[in-house]
């Protein structure tokens, strides 16, 4: 019996802190819950960063009779996970001050379990692990959606988000189930060394954990819950969705990929490369109509994990490089871009549509700029950190002799360019008056975080380089 | 010092977003660029000519990851269009001086930006450098057409965005498979243009790299069929827009064909350059003649920038001496030639709010000096001996006619196309009868601004050799290679 639980430290740390949250919930008066709550999670993952940090071995470590396994690509994505929390924490403060509930406790402690499921889930090293983590992952999330009053969009989507939810998780425990039938063990070691050869159950086993991950992640032909639930959910959990679901699940996707999938068969490039170029055209060409910058941003998603998508033909090693790189990206402008929708929304949903956001730049020339910012980077357009993550997908796809598929996420993005300029022709453009919301000091200064790492890391990417090809080598070596 | 003059600008924006005062902004968006341009007037005057070559290198790690270097430096050519991109921002500062009445410390934000990434495209020395900046640029450049333009400025601007982009999409992919190819093959992966020239592709994959590179560039010159994006930018974008547009811009594709597609696929340029005489050819007489009919001023001005810009490309691949000298002296002062004659477009507009031909006449006997400028720059545009455009033209032709008689012969047609529609124009809004009440001669910022430049273009006119001379030692060794 092996625990190592010194590795599990940064998870247990956020999981009690949410325990106490319940706890402490209960003698608060309400009118201090919002500033109390939202102090408390930002101390708790602050420090859970730190955790992380001197945590993460470089030589990957097994804990819990190797249940979880921890190495840098784990603690590089736990430190996103807990980066974009963070930010989400500063932009649930603002939120939950113009949006009421009833709920305030709840809304910060089950963010805190949400966040626990998902550095879980990175860590997962086993398959009864990876599901446990990713429905604590998921039921908080649904939850987090539908605690507002009168929020009657919230609740829809919530409800939606959980059915659909539901059934993909099942797929995935379908698969699961199979592959431990076949192998009689959950363990990804385990699993790796029994099964060698392509039966046709494992085929369906492989076939049903993919689709259920592909669910997860919002990929055609699975992503039609996308646009409703990005759309309905309060700005706050749509950022959390974006951002961190997204992470974990293409993180643990990778955990689970490289040892256990894909010595079976060498065609997932050819699988991934079609969903993923698919992907990336069905999201750019529906996002072109949307006048609701959420939903325009959820079509965006698909796109954005298109092409992510297209980046695991290559050789393990350039994908999981850059993929990691993309997904640093894909972060930072998922949270700059819901961040400044959340500072622009107010009662009854005004703010959150293009025609809302006329003439911004004369309302408030900063928030115009770090628009033009956000959307460019998200289009990729130089110097900004979303260029960088393009970049690196094309040489993966150009390494690998992929030509026709470089060109055709690039002709997409040409045309996703058309819905990316929109809100800037918006906000400096069209005539009109912008009526700004109070602005929330705490909410604008991480809006104004991101937006100034996404030129930061544009200008200097090799510091995200770095720490992705530090994690990757840590992560080659488990599975070697 | 190049590092100098291309962050210059970007400090000099900063200032301007973080000033106070709306009408100081001004004065020091004229401060930055003047001073760049005194910056890179001393860098022309210490290149040292004997030596040739790569000087004033810069450069540092920046992705030591991918190898990808920050790597700056002048030969003879960014030479040229250094000059040219710092003489045609200083310009624009006064061209906009009045017309922009609003949102001032934006636009002199966006335009000083837009001269570092200009700055950016001509000096850097390695591809993915070049990219940034190619690319960086059309954020400043269309937010300055959608924001001070015309009645369809939106509808420009995001045509312009699109369509430039969608061509540099092909650069992109290609850069990355050259670089790849390059990096199998000599086991060193680098973006360093330098090294990356000296380097021979099989035939094959020149043809497909080629027209890869080829669309990006030809999207920018712009070269018939792809010239379409130009005249609504053009007629759309606020003065100060067209004149950096016409001035700086269209000069990157051209730039951009002899700084990558000539020496990277010298094999596949022989081989493709009948077509470009043809599609040069043809944007020499077709948009020439388009010019004839058109009625706004702006628009006039715009297509005689395509078929100017034809004679380039034709000169470009002649491959002789003296149509590549002639293309880069006709790149020079297209600059100089179209900034002016926008910027005396605009001058037009600020005073009467119309660019339509009909509308305007006898305006020689309000401003004889605008009248003056403008006639002197119509015949600079014509190709006037005595002027710069003269010895361009002249050169290309006689390139082009070295290279294959036919296109000599057409190119020669062109020219007198050219004329007729310059000055049927110039006939138009100053002579016959007069169709306005009152009309304000040039004041003395917009006298200043124009007649430094009409000065430069008599100057090159009689004495080329000064600017020619830097080329002479970059042409030999680019034709050695061939």
């Amino acid at each position: 019996m092996e625990l190592n639980l010194k590795l599990l430290f940064p998870e247990f740390f956020v999981l009690v802190s949410a325990i106490v949250g319940i706890l402490i919930d209960l003698f608060l008066p309400k009118r201090v819950k919002n500033g109390f709550f939202a102090t408390f999670s930002v101390f708790v993952l602050f420090v859970s960063v730190f955790l992380v940090i001197f945590s993460s071995p470089f030589v990957p470590e097994t804990a819990f009779n190797s249940f979880v396994k921890k190495d840098l690509l784990t603690g590089l994505s736990q430190v996103l996970i807990l980066f974009s929390s963070l930010i989400a924490v500063f932009v649930s403060y603002g939120f939950l001050k113009k949006f009421d509930t009833d709920y305030i406790g709840e809304f910060y402690y089950t963010f805190l379990f949400a966040v626990f499921g998902a550095m879980l889930m990175v860590s997962a090293n086993e398959l009864a692990t990876l599901f446990v983590s990713l429905e604590v992952m998921s039921i908080s999330v649904y939850v987090l959606s539908a605690l507002f009053k009168k929020d009657y969009r919230g609740k829809e989507a919530a409800l939606k988000y959980f059915i659909m939810g539901s059934v993909g998780a099942a797929v995935i425990v379908y698969g699961f189930a199979l592959l431990y039938g076949i192998s009689g063990s959950t363990n990804y070691g385990d699993l790796a060394s029994s099964i060698s050869t392509l039966s046709f159950p494992v085929l369906l086993a492989l076939a049903l954990v993919v689709s259920g991950f592909l669910f997860k992640l919002g990929a055609v032909p699975f992503h039609g819950w996308t646009p409703d639930v990005y759309h309905g959910a309060p700005t706050p959990v749509t950022l959390f969705m974006g951002a961190v679901v997204k992470i974990a699940a293409f993180v643990a996707l990778l955990k689970l990929f490289y040892p256990v999938f894909l010595p079976l068969t060498q065609n997932w490039g050819e699988v991934f490369a079609v969903i993923g170029v698919v992907s990336a055209f069905v999201g750019v060409l529906m996002a072109l109509r949307q006048e609701n910058v959420k939903r325009m941003l959820a079509y965006s998603a698909i796109s954005h994990t298109g092409v992510v998508l297209t980046a695991l033909v290559s050789v393990p090693a350039v994908a999981v490089f850059s993929v990691l790189f993309y997904l640093f990206a894909y972060a930072f402008m998922t949270v700059a871009a819901f961040g400044f929708i959340s500072l622009l929304t107010e009662k009854g949903f005004k703010g959150e549509n293009l025609s809302d956001w006329r003439n911004l730049y004369g309302s408030s020339p900063f928030l115009a700029l770090s628009l033009v910012v956000i959307f460019m980077s998200l289009a990729g357009i130089p110097p900004l950190f979303g260029f960088w993550a393009k970049f690196y997908v094309l040489v993966a796809l150009v390494k690998a002799g992929k030509v026709g598929i470089a060109v055709a996420i690039l002709v997409a993005s040409a045309i996703s360019l058309y819905f990316y300029l929109r809100p800037v022709v918006y906000a400096f453009m069209k005539e009109g008056e912008a009526v700004l919301p109070p602005i929330e000091p705490f909410e604008f200064g991480a809006v104004a975080v991101t937006v100034f790492f996404l030129i930061l890391f544009g200008i200097f990417p090799e510091l995200i380089s770095q720490a992705s090809l530090f994690a990757l080598s840590s992560f080659l070596r488990g599975i070697i | 010092m190049v590092s100098v003059i291309l962050l210059l600008p970007l400090l000099g924006a900063l200032v301007v977003a973080f000033c106070r005062s709306e009408e100081r902004v001004k004065w020091i968006a004229l401060f930055t660029t003047g001073l760049t341009f005194l910056l890179s007037l001393y860098v022309l005057f210490n290149y040292d000519l004997s030596k040739g070559g790569f000087q004033f290198i810069d450069y540092g790690s920046w992705l030591p990851s991918f190898s990808i270097r920050y790597k700056v430096g002048v030969d003879g050519l960014s030479l040229i269009m250094l000059i040219m991109t710092t003489l045609i921002s200083f310009i624009a500062v006064p061209s906009a001086w009045k017309y922009i009445d609003r949102r001032k410390k934006l636009f002199y934000s966006l335009l000083l930006l837009l001269e570092t990434a200009m700055v950016g495209v001509f000096v850097s020395l390695d591809l993915l450098l070049f990219y940034i900046f190619w690319e960086a640029m059309l954020i400043p450049m269309s937010l300055i057409i959608g924001v001070w333009g015309g009645e369809r400025r939106i509808y420009s601007a995001l045509k312009f965005f699109i369509y430039t982009f969608a061509g540099s999409i092909f650069l992109l992919v290609g850069m990355i498979i050259l670089v790849i190819i390059y990096g199998s093959v000599t086991g060193n992966f680098t973006f360093d243009l330098i090294q990356l020239s000296q380097f021979k592709l099989p035939l094959e994959l020149q043809k497909w790299l080629f027209w890869a590179f080829f669309i990006a560039f030809a999207v920018k010159v712009p070269i018939f069929p792809f010239h379409t994006w130009l005249p609504d930018a053009h007629v759309e974008a606020p003065t100060p827009g067209s004149v950096i547009l016409a001035g700086v811009l269209l000069k990157m594709g051209t730039y951009g064909f002899l700084r990558f597609s000539l020496p990277f696929f010298p094999d596949a340029y022989k081989l493709y350059a009948p077509v470009i005489f043809v599609l040069g050819v043809v944007a020499i007489i077709y948009t020439a003649l388009v010019a004839l009919v058109q009625e706004d001023v702006k628009k006039i001005v715009a297509y005689s920038s395509v078929s100017h810009m034809g004679f380039v490309m034709i000169g470009l691949f002649s491959l002789n001496v003296q149509g590549i000298e002639g293309a880069i002296f006709q790149m020079l002062n297209h600059g100089l030639v179209s900034a002016a004659l926008f910027f005396i477009v605009g001058a037009i507009y600020e005073r009467l709010h119309t660019r339509s031909v009909e509308k305007m006449g006898g305006l020689a006997s309000f401003a004889p000096k605008l009248a003056t400028l403008a006639m002197l720059f119509t015949m600079a545009s014509v190709g006037l001996p005595g002027t710069s455009s003269f010895i361009g033209e002249f050169l290309t032709i006689l390139g082009g006619y070295r290279a294959a008689h036919w296109v000599g012969y057409l190119m020669a047609l062109g020219v007198i196309f050219g004329a007729a529609y310059m000055l049927y124009m110039y006939r138009n809004v100053f002579f016959l009868e007069p169709k306005i009440l009152s009309f304000k001669d040039l004041d003395a910022r917009e006298f200043l601004a124009l007649g430094f430049l009409a000065l430069l273009v008599i100057w090159w006119g009689f004495n080329p050799e000064f600017i020619l001379k830097f080329v002479h030692g970059y042409t030999a060794s680019l034709l050695g290679g061939v």
